[in-house]
């Protein structure tokens, strides 16, 4: 059974429910005063729409915000304005293993890793991370417990994997999506 | 009502009517915001106006206080609820940021069709009073049912309205605010062919939904959806309470005893499954499981107006355990808590939710004001005790 609010596709409820969860944090760690979120935002066309939805987007070259695009676009932004700050959107390494197992998985490509950054002079401040282990185990029990037509219990457990979106922060703990924030070293 | 009944109602209307005033925001466009808690989902992130059905309660409360009282200010307070969603429609019909739990989206069923209910009750009442600005209301909710209900989520060939262009689910309780909003339009435009076309086959399958074996526990109740053929075996007493006065109301209209009948049924059964205290199970399985948690207070608003439409249509069901449950959730600021029991939903996961049961969210406590403006209107000493509210909700407002 699906939530009671039902969308039509082309808006941003459409997209998977870990990519909500992904613009809902970004939302938070990028919006001050109104809803205002300071920062260039450059990624897939669908994904910059839904963060814009959620308050007014004003333009800020020096605090870049990259939704699911590959390295080298990062890079071009880097020399053309040497940001102080970036928070970049990506795949996790769980994402590589359910992808063959989920229609709905959203195709953005991995954070660069560490070493790239640090070539690129930035380090690594915050990073989040969404669905991890736990929320795919609550995901699971619930198509399982519907395909044997439990439902109450299905429910509880659909309701369980929604409120784990959020992984836990451990850094070696996998994930399908994360959020990481740099800053500039001096 | 008792007499302390009465002045807890009172009270309750007032405080709610002040609480909603500080729930204004301007942003991305005026209206009421804050976050959102539900059931399956919630909306914490996003708390600038949500154009969805929290505007059903806010305008149709207000209009009945304003029939009730003559005071002008509920019709302006309604009037300006009303100007949110014109200004926030798009201009493909449908409103902005409409989707409650999951936005910032439009499109959001049954959402959009509550805000056409709320519009067009306002357009219905303004024909006398103010026909220039019922017109924009009455053209807002028109353009959203023509492009958005009746060309894309409405199927021909079944007669069906869908939950989605693509999808073959079908919620009773989505088609019954649908049925509502048409017969409003119905009536406004003065176009009967919509009754024919568009309420008579989507009652017909709601009634298909509702369980006619005597012997059956949940005898008289709906499902609460069917994926193609295969109705889902639960039964939400809120959503089975929204669909009994649209049915009502389709009875009146046309006249057809099944329809009362099965809305009579819907609503005893409501009140077989109401708990000692006046409260709800969230949802009732169709093996005879409750489930508990949550069991909402500011939304059993919704009940507490389906048993008072039932009773006017002969049910005699007796609503003060229900308005002692509603009541019990007022809090000093004038908001009804949301819920008892977020934080049991699933054992050491939902912990972290039982801040959502005391959370205000406007999107619930519009179903208790409407309720509770209903037993004002009826209250035989209305007069002063509705008046003495309105001294109490102007306190702290700008007039």
């Amino acid at each position: 059974m699906r939530a009671e609010t039902a969308i039509m596709r082309d808006t941003t409820s459409a997209l998977p429910m870990e990519m909500r969860a992904s613009l809902d944090l970004l939302f938070e760690l990028l919006a001050g005063e109104r809803g205002v979120m300071p920062t260039s935002v450059i990624g897939q066309p669908s994904l910059v729409t839904a963060l814009g939805r959620y308050g007014t987007i004003e333009s800020d070259r020096d605090r870049p915000t990259f939704l699911g695009v590959l390295a080298s676009e990062i890079s071009r932004t880097i020399e053309r304005s040497l940001p102080q700050r970036i928070v970049v959107l990506g795949s996790g390494r769980l994402q590589r293993v359910i992808r063959p197992l989920r229609r709905s998985v959203a195709p953005v490509p991995r954070v660069p890793a560490e070493g790239w950054w640090e070539r690129q002079g930035y380090q690594l401040v915050r990073s989040i991370k969404i669905q991890g282990i736990g929320s795919l185990f609550w995901s699971s029990c619930d198509r399982l417990l519907r395909r044997f037509d439990r439902t109450a219990l299905a429910d509880r457990c659909r309701i369980a994997m929604l409120r784990t979106l959020v992984a836990a922060r451990w850094s070696i703990a996998p994930s399908t999506l994360c959020i990481h924030e740099y800053r500039r070293a001096a | 009502m008792s007499a302390l009944q009465t002045a807890s109602v009172m009270n309750a209307i007032a405080g709610l009517d002040r609480w909603f005033e500080s729930m204004r925001v301007d942003w991305p466009t005026p209206g009421y915001g804050g976050p959102v808690v539900h059931w399956w989902n919630h909306s914490l992130t996003y708390r600038g106006a949500g154009l969805d059905w929290r505007y059903e309660g806010i305008i149709d409360g207000y209009l009945t206080l304003w029939r009730a009282t003559d005071e002008r200010i509920w019709l302006e307070k309604a009037m300006l609820a009303g100007s949110d969603l014109v200004d926030g429609q798009l201009a493909n019909g449908q409103y902005r940021n409409s989707a409650f739990e999951l936005n910032p989206a439009s499109g959001g069923t049954p959402h959009e069709a509550a805000a056409d209910v709320g519009l067009l009750l306002l357009a219905r009442e303004l024909r006398e009073v103010d026909p220039i600005a019922g017109e924009r209301f009455l053209d807002a909710a028109r353009r959203n049912l023509e492009m958005y209900w009746f060309d894309q989520l409405w199927d021909p060939p079944t007669s069906t309205l869908r939950d989605g262009r693509d999808e073959s689910t079908f919620v009773p309780n989505k088609a019954a605010t649908f049925i509502d909003a048409v017969l409003l339009l119905s009536e406004m435009t003065e176009r009967n062919d919509l009754i024919e076309r568009f309420t008579l086959p989507t009652a017909a399958k709601i009634l298909a939904m509702q369980v006619t074996e005597p012997a059956k526990p949940p005898y008289g109740a709906i499902a609460q959806n069917r994926f193609g053929e295969r109705v889902i075996d639960a039964y939400f007493p809120l959503y089975i309470a929204r669909i009994i006065p649209p049915i009502l109301r389709l009875h009146e209209r046309t006249g057809d005893p099944r329809l009362q009948s099965a809305a009579l049924a819907a609503a005893r059964f409501l009140e077989r499954i109401r708990e000692s205290d006046g409260g709800f199970p969230q949802v009732i399985y169709g093996n005879g499981k409750r489930n508990r948690r949550p069991r909402w207070i500011a939304g059993s608003g919704d009940i507490l107006r389906a048993f008072i439409v039932a009773n006017q249509h002969g049910a005699e069901i007796d609503l003060a355990p229900s308005i002692d449950w509603l009541l019990r959730g007022v809090r000093p600021d004038g908001h009804i808590a949301t819920a008892e029991g977020f934080g049991g939903i699933m054992p050491l996961v939902s912990r972290r939710d039982r801040f959502a049961d005391e959370l205000g969210v406007v999107g619930w406590c519009d179903k208790a004001i409407r309720a509770l403006a209903l037993l004002a209107r009826d209250e035989p000493s209305r007069q002063a005790n509705v008046a003495d509210s309105v001294d109490v909700a102007m306190i702290g407002h700008t007039i």
